[in-house]
């Protein structure tokens, strides 16, 4: 293995006051996945904000796919999270107007790709994912299958790392299930590595490491 | 803690609310839009008051009081309409009869015999206008006008009147009677005035009121909730609601106020009428200003607590997307467009209530159809985004197709907006059948026949207009015919030079064909005929002179006007039929008073349903965000807004044009009637192309600027 993919080291972000991050750190290999657990406003989130360099912390090294997004300009680093990170929220953030293949799609054309390139990866990536493609608005699918569409849209440019933020919270346990299981297969099918922000065990336990994110600092969690 | 700390606290809140909520700063502006528009539309219905009770007053203090046995007479008075150009002014002829009459409001003193005074406007009309009636010796001051901008001469004789013409004038003791002079003769009544402000500016201002009120209700709507979860009662959501649009409200009425001051302080003209504004008469009325002035936002902030919504909000089902339009509507739609389209067929009365009905539901339809249209419209869009591969496009041809309501509202206000200008255009630019045969006749030999009408005609006098007229022009007399024709009479060279009509003793009817002048003449003329004859040795006073030129010079008219003015007492120098022309002018203004105030309301109605589209514009952006945000690409918001909001709205500018300018056409068709004015259509369609280009400018701007604020918030 050439080095993590993502790469934390000495993370740290206050704002009004209050410290979120101390100090964090944590590496994920390709094909490696790792699960941030922690209670509600701990951090989690903003740590996830500050890998794909939305929130720039107040000191530390965040290098993802070998860039420190700490230190990119805003165009450069745009550009880096076009190519090399896929992010999965809560809600799947979809647009419910559109047909599942356009939102999957909607990375890649808005990053440049061609359409037909755009559109055939999606398709491809939703098929293998059991979503239906076309004929229906995505506003109208569960919300297991809305999930998935956003697998498929974080997938789509072919990402080196998955970032998820509590990817199953808004899911019947059926439907977490399943996504659970989706989204913990993509760094053996994919090669990419997983970034899982998520207060459920069962979740967190299925990543091949789990952190706890506590006083702003991350820390390995006691086997059960 | 006591109830003002409460009250000051909640304002605070809703202060600070107003300032970080989704879609605030067009919120914002919406609501300083609202109370600037509220603010001068209240101002323009307490400023037209005030103007026509400074018109009654000033009009009350220059009429002529008549003598009497007791109040002898101490000035000599009469009064005589003129034009120049198309525009009407008014003369008065006055001849103190004692050394100390005192002169009307607005002069200092009497003018010597064979000058005149002149009001501003008139004095800069041109048109020969500073000379024609004598030496010009100054200006009518503000005292003695209806309005700053009325078109009036005080004329003093080269000699008191006497003899037959002396029984023309009214010996009055002096002024101070209402007499209904000049702009004060006749005038709308002040509630149809009135009428006419609110129906077609204050009503849009209150929809853009209405709408600004509710401008992302979504988080409010939350929030309002949330507290009356908390046990806030309706007083204390009223004051945080107030807190939150008190300081675009307030922000909006100063807006509203630079306008009031400055007609306060100066003569403002007003576009479109040309009336200028009185600031005398403002000042007068300066309470009642203030009130209403204050009034505007107090009802504006009124209007936001009482739409907001008093129960919490209901239901729980998934949103659906658009809806099928009913069969039946699009039914009533194809029948008013047939209506309009048959009225033609009809003619008449019919033919206009047909067209009138039609039109109605064309507009009442235009929501409907534009539904359809514009789910359509998204389709092709979104397809043509698919098989291209711009996703603006596809996500703005998405949205229209799922959102048409968005489309529809500002597409209906659009294309209502661009009917009311055209049909109030149209409407006004109607003459009656004389006006227009007067038109039509000036277009076809313009001044090459001018009547002369002056009373009496005293041979001397008419011998000397003769002789100040334009070399070239002629003079016959004209005597109506009573039971019999009218009959044109003259020397035997001038009948024969002037219009090439044969010299006999005996009146010998005009031909019906042959000299273009003679034509008019006949189509002017004699009920019962007209005739023309060599004149007699001994004949009565003719009713009227005609002064017939072969060629007429542009400035024909101006100069027949100065020798008349010069020689003849209280002439009227006219071209054919233009008495008809001069009678139409009070619809004519009245109609420019409609077209302001219809203006004035659809920029009003564009801007509600601008900030209405925006808002739902900004809805739906939060979808966007994430994606737009991670890849980098925000702009796609203004790719988005052109194509959901610019692209429909333009498209709809050119349809609704079309489809206006084919009913004002069939309009005038069907009356045979009145204009086209394209330049206004042109001027209205520009307006609509603007405020889509804006529209989808703003709502892209505010999208993408949410947009790039936004985090995820899951933890």
């Amino acid at each position: 293995m050439v080095g993590p993919v993502v790469r934390a080291r000495g993370v740290r972000y206050a704002v009004g006051g209050r410290v979120l991050l101390d100090g964090a750190g944590l590496d994920v290999p390709a094909g490696g996945s790792v699960a941030v657990s922690g209670p509600s406003g701990s951090g989690k989130s903003t740590l996830l904000m500050c890998l794909l360099g939305l929130v720039r912390p107040d000191a530390g090294e965040i290098a993802v796919a070998g860039a420190d997004v700490t230190r990119m300009s805003r165009r450069a680093l745009a550009e880096h999270r076009r190519r090399t990170m896929g992010m999965v929220f809560q809600f799947g953030e979809l647009l419910p107007e559109l047909t599942p293949v356009e939102n999957a799609a909607l990375p890649a054309l808005l990053g440049g790709t061609g359409r037909r390139a755009a559109y055939a990866a999606a398709r491809e990536l939703l098929v293998r994912l059991g979503v239906p493609v076309e004929g229906t608005a995505t506003g109208l699918l569960s919300g297991g299958e809305r999930q998935r569409v956003a697998v498929a849209r974080a997938l789509a440019a072919g990402p080196a790392v998955v970032l998820a933020d509590e990817p199953t919270g808004a899911l019947d346990a059926e439907a977490r299930e399943a996504v659970a299981d989706l989204l913990f297969a993509l760094p053996a099918e994919h090669g990419c590595a997983l970034v899982v922000a998520t207060h459920d065990p069962a979740v967190a336990a299925r990543a091949d490491e789990r952190l706890v994110l506590r006083g702003g600092r991350l820390s390995a969690e006691a086997a059960a | 803690m006591s109830g003002r700390g409460l009250s000051r606290q909640l304002l605070g809140i809703g202060r600070a609310a107003g300032r970080g909520a989704p879609g605030g700063r067009l919120r914002f502006v919406a609501l300083l839009l609202a109370a600037a528009a509220l603010t001068a539309v209240a101002a323009a219905a307490v400023g037209a008051a005030a103007m026509y009770h400074g018109r009654d007053v000033r009009d009350r203090a220059r009429g002529p009081v008549p003598a009497t046995a007791r109040h002898p007479a101490t000035v000599l008075w009469s009064d005589l309409d003129e034009a120049a150009g198309d525009v009407p002014h008014w003369i008065v002829y006055v001849e103190p009869l004692t050394p100390d009459a005192a002169p009307p409001p607005g002069v200092r003193a009497w003018p010597a015999p064979g000058e005149v005074l002149l009001s501003p406007a008139l004095a800069a009309a041109g048109d020969g206008v500073r000379e024609r009636y004598g030496r010009y010796a100054g200006t009518i001051g503000a005292a003695g006008l209806a309005s700053p901008a009325e078109r009036l001469a005080y004329v003093r004789p080269r000699h008191p009147p006497a003899g037959a013409e002396r029984r023309s004038w009214d010996a009055a003791a002096g002024f101070g009677r209402a007499y209904g002079l000049g702009e004060a003769q006749d005038p709308e009544p002040l509630p149809m005035l009135l009428l006419a402000l609110g129906g077609l500016a204050g009503v849009p201002a209150l929809a853009l009121a209405t709408v600004a009120a509710r401008c992302g209700s979504a988080t409010r709507d939350r929030r309002t909730d949330l507290l009356r979860a908390l046990g806030a009662r309706r007083r204390h959501r009223a004051l945080i609601d107030v807190g939150e649009a008190a300081p675009p409200v307030l922000a909006g009425t100063a807006l509203g106020l630079p306008p009031v001051a400055t007609a306060l302080a100066v003569p403002v003209r007003l576009p479109i009428t040309g009336y200028v504004l009185a600031p005398g008469d403002l000042r007068a009325a300066w309470p009642l200003l203030a009130a209403a002035v204050a009034a505007a936002p107090a009802l504006l902030l009124a209007l936001v607590v009482a739409l907001a919504p008093a129960a919490p909000g209901g239901g729980t089902r998934p949103r659906r997307f658009a809806e099928r339009v009913p069969r039946r509507r699009l039914a009533a739609c194809g029948a008013a467009f047939a209506a309009v389209a048959g009225s033609q067929y009809l003619g008449g009365r019919t033919g206009l209530v047909v067209f009138s009905l039609g039109t109605l539901g064309l507009w009442a339809a235009a929501p409907s159809l534009g539904a359809m249209l514009s789910g359509r419209l998204g389709r092709s869009l979104a397809r043509l985004g698919r098989r291209a591969g711009p996703p603006g496009l596809l996500i703005g041809g998405r949205w229209t197709a799922a959102h048409p309501g968005v489309v529809v509202r500002l597409a209906a206000a659009t294309a209502i907006g661009l009917g009311l200008i055209v049909q109030l255009q149209v409407w006004t630019s109607r003459l009656n059948d004389e006006a227009a045969a007067a038109h039509a006749t000036r277009d076809r030999i313009g001044a090459a026949v001018l009547t002369v009408d002056a009373g009496a005609f005293d041979p001397a006098a008419v011998r000397a207009f003769t002789a100040r007229l334009p070399a070239g022009s002629r003079v016959l007399t004209l005597t109506e015919g009573g039971t019999g024709p009218d009959v044109i009479a003259g020397g035997c060279a001038d009948l024969r030079r002037a219009l090439r009509l044969p010299c006999t003793a005996a009146p010998a009817a005009l031909p019906l064909d042959g000299d273009p002048r003679v034509q008019e003449l006949r189509k002017w003329y004699g009920e019962n005929g007209i005739a023309a004859r060599t004149a007699p040795a001994r004949a009565r006073p003719p009713d009227a002179l005609l002064v017939v030129a072969d060629r007429a010079a542009p400035d024909q008219e101006r100069r027949v006007k100065r020798a008349a003015f010069a020689a003849l007492p209280a002439p009227r120098v006219q071209t054919l039929g233009e008495t008809w022309i001069l009678g139409v002018d009070r619809y004519v203004r009245t109609g420019r008073w409609l077209l302001l105030f219809g203006s004035c309301g659809l920029a009003l109605l564009l801007a509600a349903a601008g900030v209405g589209a925006a808002a739902e514009f900004l809805r739906f952006g939060p979808a966007l965000a994430p994606v737009a945000v991670l890849t980098g690409r925000t702009r796609v918001f203004h790719a988005v807004a052109w194509w959901h909001l610019s692209v429909p709205l333009l498209v709809t500018t050119l349809v609704g044009g079309a489809v206006t300018a084919w009913d004002g056409l069939l309009f005038v068709s069907v009356v045979r009637d009145g204009h086209l004015d394209w330049g206004v259509l042109a001027a209205a369609m520009a307006g609509c192309a603007a405020a889509a280009v804006a529209v989808g400018a703003g709502g892209g701007l505010a999208a993408a600027r949410a947009a790039r604020r936004w985090r995820p918030v899951a933890d």
